[in-house]
């Protein structure tokens, strides 16, 4: 084996490489063709499902669900603005002007991950009820109406997936930039670029790996998020798509249409991440 | 009648506690190559980070010309930097890098063109335009962050360590470089480094600073043949010090004497009134002769002392002596091999040999004896 | 004794105290879980992909691997052994040593060991995992497990149960239980299953938050309550009592008539706040619903939190749901599971459960042992809680409560898709 090795040296590096091939083989692509498989069956759990090829299946989830596809890309597409609008000046602040306390401020961050997805957001639940903790306060105090609620609404939901998903943008968001030279920025600003110009020519540019990596772990979750939906919105008009896979799986047990949206939904995000690329990698060539 | 390009007023600055520039006051003249030169915090980095306005002041002025600059932020200055690593914009092609101020500057792109093209034919980079930093070398990369501040024509070109990360031999090629660009832009050039040798190549005028103060202001050669301090000579190549009292001068030398009663004499200029000093001389200033020559050397009306050879090191170009006189002090010689070749032909050790200079080359400082803490030079990073 | 009312594991205390700061049921909380994407959402997927993936039709219709659907009713020796599958939380369960009493009881009884699971949290999903041995005709592996009635009355129609003679092998029911219990249509003459506990679907409110009384299933459709309205996302819950609304007895529902009754749904979809499971306790709790649908035994319990919360039975009908012990095909031991219902069905025995899991009690003479425990009970906050429980409709129920409650439909597997597509489109739009 050593002498055959020796021989064949060149092969060593996709030695190196097979864990993860077959690891993305079995754990991914054999899913993956699994539910295009699914996808495109016939039939009930009952009376079984048979492979028909029913690529009709397509364009009959996709015209049946639109709303719920057009929404989901609509508050992950918010959501991400959010988190790029509360999240960037969070990582920049750590970056540049975080100090010694930059492992505090990132531990920070990161904490909310101490605690489950669920119970985060489930706590959210009783801050937020409409008798709780601080609408209950407002609502004696005469602030806000009686019947006001932040609950079971788009805003609720919106903020959840902002609130679950903000560490995954902040963090590389954070790394991107706290390896930016800060020299480049001051030969910026002694090149004659005030402070905002700096920041938009020189640190905005460079700081777009992080923007890229940090705006996909928010936006592709939050558009396939359900537990928000399900928890703090709950009211037909905010049903995710993640919420109708779910109960045509669970529920319905329709597991062919259940198979589609999945891998519509999938393949929309992957189309939708290439053309992000597209347009980051030219936004930084140019000045 | 030169007017002052830069003016520093009183210049302090402090860091927390710590004070890394200590009531300085400096002025640079217009064109001038001016170094300020010294170890690892010794302030001089904080000093031009003052200038070029990426630090507060503490205390003090700092004028551009005729105009206060000190709570200017950078890009209101009309100064540009070489940073130490070039900090080039590595998202940008070496066009736009060069052309960065001048865009900021909202110049038409037509005359941008022209002027990007004089650039890089100045630094000898033409056609590199499409390029990105990191596809250039460390000098290239070099002469681009001198393009990129020259293009914009300023009042002073600020230089922080811009040869620090080339190699020797690249090191001595820019240094050529940058002096001849300097003497045909005909801007001023303040040039921090910790380097003595690239002080002295390019420099009109180096400051010695230590301790966030200037040591010592002045033309290289007067640094060198003149330092009036322990730490100026000490950082400018070897001395050889010898102390000794202060006993007679007349117009061109004053008489100094050692404790073992050996007179020697140096230039009267030198010697400010103290009575205890000490007696400089470089080591390529003396000549070894073997004790038989030693009456032609009295009559010259030189410097001598007598000692023995301790050690003898043949370095090609030289060869180092290292000769202990009669207190028992050591004193360093760079023989010159004019007429001599090989190891062969030097003093050998233990010989007893007689050392011999001319009073004009002899130097005093003050009684204050070198203490152990002075730094040598060294490579430093950041002040 | 232990207090009942302590009787409660570590999890769940801490999870009562967290979420609603009261009580919630102890059966009840996991059953939702997978529709409410809470905890067991990932346990729950695994036995979903291994139904997708195997992928082969199922004897629907035709009960082929199965052949003994007409045998002859299981008996025989007791072999000492029980294999038993049940929701969480919902046996008596001693706070100190975790144990159960009636499992302890029975043992010794009978000398047979319980081996006691935790193991359904979703009659749909544990019947997909047992599905595949049951339609090879092979052992599930569990001699009793406890499901709900519609969908004991599919796996009878599928030939998946065993037969029972309840007059032979579990003399307790026939002697203890309500006749409520006996003959039920999704199981005539008991032939394979008898009840483990009980409660109705009906309406929950908070008078506080109403502002009056709440009397039927046209209060939830009443916009004054917009956004304070709770529904549950079980779709035979909601859609039977829309069907009730409309006067339809639900057992009887036409595909017409529930297209009707959904309509009913859609039109008051605007005024939800969400279609739940579990969860809506907390939010009935929390004052973030003022009417809600709800589960009996879930208002019983956070009634002790707050004692103006209303349970009723709506005006033109609620659901009386049963959940039944039965025994699947090829159990091994049926016979200590036979001995386990009869075992159940002594009023001591079926009073020390009730007094744990605040549903309805299938033995009426269990009332009058709670009665007695109350008179016997050492502290005055024990006695207050067993004479709720005692004298609790909703552990207890009167005659005319029963007379308004129905049965669910069973339903086909055609009206199931039927069902559930209709229902998506009322919580999903």
């Amino acid at each position: 084996m050593a002498g055959w090795l020796r021989q064949h040296r060149g092969l060593i590096p996709y030695l190196f490489l097979l864990p993860g091939v077959l690891w993305l083989l079995v754990f991914f692509v054999l899913p993956m063709l699994a539910m295009a498989s699914v996808a495109t069956q016939e039939g009930t759990l009952g009376t079984g499902f048979r492979q028909t090829f029913n690529v009709g299946v397509f364009p009959e989830v996709l015209d049946r669900y639109a709303p719920h596809f057009l929404r989901s890309l609509e508050y992950a597409l918010v959501v991400t603005l959010l988190t790029i609008g509360i999240g960037f000046p969070m990582a920049y602040t750590i970056a540049f002007r975080g100090g010694r306390y930059k492992n505090v401020l990132l531990l920070l961050v990161i904490m909310p991950f101490f605690t489950s997805f669920v119970i985060r957001t489930i706590s959210w639940k009783f801050i937020l009820a409409d008798q709780g903790f601080v609408l209950g306060t407002l609502k004696d105090a005469g602030i806000v109406d009686e019947g006001f609620r932040i609950l079971a609404t788009p805003a609720a939901v919106i903020s959840g997936i902002t609130y679950n998903f903000l560490p995954f943008f902040v963090l590389p968001m954070y790394v991107a930039l706290e390896r930016i030279d800060y020299r480049l920025v001051e030969a910026a600003t002694d090149l004659y670029a005030s402070r905002l110009q700096a920041f938009l020519r020189v640190t905005l540019p460079l700081s777009i790996p992080g923007l890229f990596a940090g705006s996909l772990l928010t936006f592709i979750p939050a558009a396939g998020d359900y537990i928000n939906a399900e928890l703090l919105g709950g009211t037909r008009d905010t049903q995710m798509i993640g919420n109708v896979v779910q109960t045509l799986y669970i529920v319905n047990r329709d597991y062919p249409h259940a198979a589609a949206v999945s891998l519509i939904l999938m393949v929309a995000l992957l189309v939708g991440v290439v053309a992000y690329r597209r347009v980051l990698r030219g936004q930084e060539l140019t000045v | 009648m030169p007017q002052p390009d830069v003016r520093l007023d009183r210049v302090t600055k402090r860091f927390g506690d710590v004070v890394a520039v200590d009531d300085l006051s400096l002025v640079v003249e217009h064109g001038e190559f001016f170094s300020m030169l010294g170890p690892s915090g010794c302030g001089k980095t904080t000093t031009l980070r003052m200038i070029g306005g990426f630090e507060e002041t503490s205390e003090g002025t700092i004028y551009l010309g005729d105009a206060d600059v000190t709570d200017l932020p950078p890009f209101r200055r009309d100064v540009n930097t070489v940073f130490q690593n070039y900090a080039l914009f590595p998202h940008l092609t070496i066009y736009e890098n060069v052309a960065f101020g001048l865009r900021r500057r909202k110049i038409p792109d037509g005359e941008i063109r022209h002027q990007v093209a004089t650039m890089l034919a100045l630094v000898e980079l033409p056609g590199y335009e499409r390029r990105r930093p990191h596809q250039l070398s460390g000098g290239q990369q070099q002469r681009i962050a001198l393009a990129r501040a020259l293009i914009n024509h300023p009042r002073v070109l600020l230089l922080d360590e811009p040869l620090g990360a080339l190699d020797l031999k690249l090191r001595k090629q820019m240094q050529i470089e940058l002096k001849r660009i300097q003497t045909e832009v005909g801007i001023t050039f303040i040039y921090v480094t910790h380097d003595q040798e690239e002080a002295m190549t390019m420099s009109d005028r180096i400051a010695v600073m230590r301790h966030g103060r200037i040591e010592q202001l002045g033309p290289p050669e007067d640094l060198y043949e003149r330092p009036s301090t322990d730490f100026v000579a000490g950082f400018l190549g070897v001395s050889n010090l010898i102390e000794g009292e202060v006993a007679g001068r007349d117009d061109r030398f004053a008489a100094i004497r050692l404790p073992d009663g050996t007179v020697l004499r140096a230039p009267s200029a030198s010697v400010n009134g103290a009575p205890r000093v000490r007696v400089g001389v470089r080591p390529e200033k003396l000549r070894v002769l073997a004790l038989t020559d030693e009456a032609s050397s009295a009559a010259n009306g030189l410097n001598t002392l007598d000692g023995v050879i301790l050690d003898a090191s043949y370095i090609g170009v030289s060869t180092q002596y290292l000769v202990e006189i009669a207190s028992g002090q050591r004193l360093v010689v760079y023989a010159q091999n004019i007429e001599t070749s090989g190891a062969a032909e030097a003093h050998p050790d233990g010989q007893r040999v007689r050392l011999t200079w001319r009073p004009e080359h002899t130097f005093v400082i003050g009684a204050a004896p070198m203490t152990p803490s002075d730094e040598q030079p060294e490579g430093e990073i950041h002040a | 004794m232990p207090d009942p009312r302590n009787d409660r594991t570590q999890i769940e205390r801490a999870i009562a105290r967290a979420l609603a700061q009261g009580r919630i049921s102890r059966r009840r909380f996991l059953r939702q879980a997978g529709k409410g994407g809470l905890i067991t959402a990932s346990a729950l997927s695994l036995p979903a992909i291994l139904a997708a993936c195997g992928i082969s039709p199922s004897s629907a219709g035709t009960g082929s691997a199965v052949s003994s659907a007409s045998g002859a009713p299981v008996g025989g020796e007791l072999s000492g052994e029980l294999i038993f599958a049940n929701w969480p939380l919902y046996i008596d369960q001693d706070e100190d040593t975790g144990e159960s009493p009636t499992l302890d009881q029975f043992t010794e009884a009978t000398g047979s060991t319980v081996d006691y699971q935790e193991a359904i949290q979703d009659n749909q999903e544990f019947f997909g995992t047992i599905q595949p041995q049951l339609e090879a005709g092979e052992p599930t592996g569990w001699d009793m497990i406890v499901m709900t009635d519609w969908m004991v009355g599919n796996m009878i129609n599928l030939g998946y149960l065993e037969q029972i003679d309840v007059a032979a092998s579990v003399p307790n029911f026939v002697a203890n239980a309500d006749d409520k219990y006996k003959n039920p249509s999704y199981d005539p003459n008991n032939l394979h299953s008898v009840p483990w506990a009980s409660g109705y679907t009906g309406i929950a409110y908070n008078p506080e938050l109403t502002g009056r009384e709440i009397t039927g299933f046209a209060d939830l459709l009443d916009p004054e309550f917009e956004g304070r309205i709770g529904m549950f996302s079980e779709v035979r819950d909601s859609l039977s009592l829309a069907l009730l609304h409309n006067g339809v007895e639900p057992k009887d529902a036409t595909e017409d008539d529930v297209r009707a009754a959904n309509e009913v749904l859609k039109e008051q979809a605007p005024l939800v706040r969400g279609y739940y499971g579990n969860e809506y306790a907390q939010e009935l709790a929390s004052g973030s619903l003022a009417v809600t649908m709800a589960w009996s035994g879930d208002v019983f319990q956070l009634q002790f939190d707050n004692p103006d919360l209303r349970f009723i039975i709506p005006e033109a009908g609620g659901i009386l749901w049963i959940d039944n012990m039965c025994i699947p095909k090829g159990a091994a031991h049926p016979a200590d599971a036979l001995a386990m219902m009869d075992f159940v069905f002594q009023p001591e025995i079926a009073a020390q459960m009730a007094e744990y899991i605040n549903f309805i009690c299938p033995v009426p003479a269990a009332q009058d042992i709670i009665r007695q425990h109350a008179e016997e009970a050492e502290s005055e906050e024990d006695r207050d809680y067993y004479t709720a429980v005692a004298e609790s409709p909703l552990v207890f129920p009167t005659a005319e409560d029963l007379a308004k409650v129905h049965s669910y439909k069973v339903l086909s597997e055609e009206e199931e898709a039927l069902w559930n597509e209709l229902f998506q489109e009322v919580t999903q739009g």
